[in-house]
């Protein structure tokens, strides 16, 4: 294996049980939790074989292992995109019920004797 | 003349002032230190219950507006205009409006306008009465806004399914039913747009009914560029998408 692979593995192995870990005490949401996991050893599988990649291009009908990659990640890439924005809606959203509590709840009267104004 | 030196002239109530207390203007405000002022001496003349939300201003807009006769909610951050209905929409429910106005606060609307708006609610011609320039006037209105502000009515009648000739004026007054039925959740410009999409989602009746608009170098200066469309329909669009 070349040095990257040895790196890139490493990093892998890493988050992966960095996975594993979060998963013996319970601090997991199930669904996303598997999708990292699947991440990680589908990037593993690929460094190792890049074969594999290949072989599921051809599947596919992409071509290149390199293509399907790229689509992928572009896939990946506009997912996660409208998954951040959609958190950072909420989270404005959330901001914004708390600003017009307190607007509300500090609500005051302007002058009401126009007249004194100029005073 | 400035809007420190307006106020300093004594409030003078119009003899023919509109004493309904049901009826509540609501007004959104941001950097409008200027303009404001005029704004709120021509409709203290003529209502008693104005509030103002002051949307995070960086300027004296929250102290201009103090020296009226006016409700001063203050967001202690921007958080939009949309929002900043919303927050005056919600007081006045809880203060027991019948009647709801929104009006812009760089004085672009006539207050005149107002009473027409209010009186086709009062009469039950609607739950929601919309403001049209293009039924009325727009002065001074450029070509280019012109032309952004057709398209929008043209994406709004195939986006929302609701036939109205003018998408984006702040001018338009609604019963207490309707305000509570609506609930603006896109804080920015699109708003406008989400007002019209749950008239049409609640069933709520609505007219419209012409107004007029004037616009000056000031406050074309201030106010939106046309470029500002495409984000309000990705606002929108994004908007309906994220519950």
């Amino acid at each position: 294996m070349s040095p990257f692979q040895w790196l890139a593995l490493s990093g892998l192995g890493l988050l992966l049980l960095r996975e594993l870990n979060s998963l013996r005490h319970w601090r997991v949401v199930r669904g996303p939790w598997l999708v990292r996991c699947l991440t990680w050893v589908s990037a593993a599988a690929a460094i190792v074989r890049p074969q594999f990649v290949q072989r599921l291009a051809e599947v596919i009908g992409v071509g290149r292992g390199a293509d399907a990659v790229l689509y992928l990640v572009t896939l990946a890439f506009l997912f996660a995109s409208f998954y951040f924005y959609s958190r950072y809606v909420r989270i404005q959203r959330q901001m914004t019920q708390v600003v017009r509590h307190l607007a509300i709840q500090e609500a005051r009267r302007g002058r009401t004797n126009a007249g004194k104004i100029a005073d | 003349m400035t809007a420190t030196d307006t106020i300093r002239q004594p409030l003078v109530r119009s003899p023919f002032r509109r004493q309904d207390a049901g009826v509540w203007v609501l007004v959104a405000a941001y950097n409008e230190g200027q303009r404001l002022g005029d704004t709120l001496e021509a409709l203290c003349r003529e209502y008693d219950n104005v509030v103002i939300v002051d949307d995070g201003s960086r300027d004296n807009t929250a102290d201009v507006a103090v020296r009226y006769p006016v409700w001063l909610l203050r967001h202690l951050v921007n958080c939009g205009q949309g929002a900043a209905i919303q927050t005056a929409i919600d007081f006045a429910l809880r203060h027991g409006a019948e009647i709801l106005v929104t009006f812009d606060a760089d004085g672009q609307h006539a207050t005149e306008d107002i009473e027409v708006l209010v009186d086709a609610v009062r009469a039950g011609r609607a739950d929601v009465v919309l403001g049209s320039r293009f039924l009325g006037q727009a002065a001074g209105l450029p070509w280019g806004r012109w032309l952004v502000l057709r398209l929008g009515v043209l994406f709004t009648r195939i986006f929302s399914r609701i036939r109205v000739t003018d998408t984006h004026n702040g001018l338009r007054a609604m019963s207490r039913h309707a305000a509570g039925r609506i609930r603006i959740t896109l804080d920015r410009m699109a708003h406008a747009s989400e007002v019209l999409d749950q008239i049409r989602l609640h069933g709520l009746s609505f007219c419209e009914v012409p107004v007029t608009i004037r616009y000056s170098p000031a406050t074309l200066a201030k106010g939106q560029s046309s470029w500002n469309a495409f984000r309000i329909v990705g606002q929108l669009v994004l908007g309906r998408m994220i519950r």
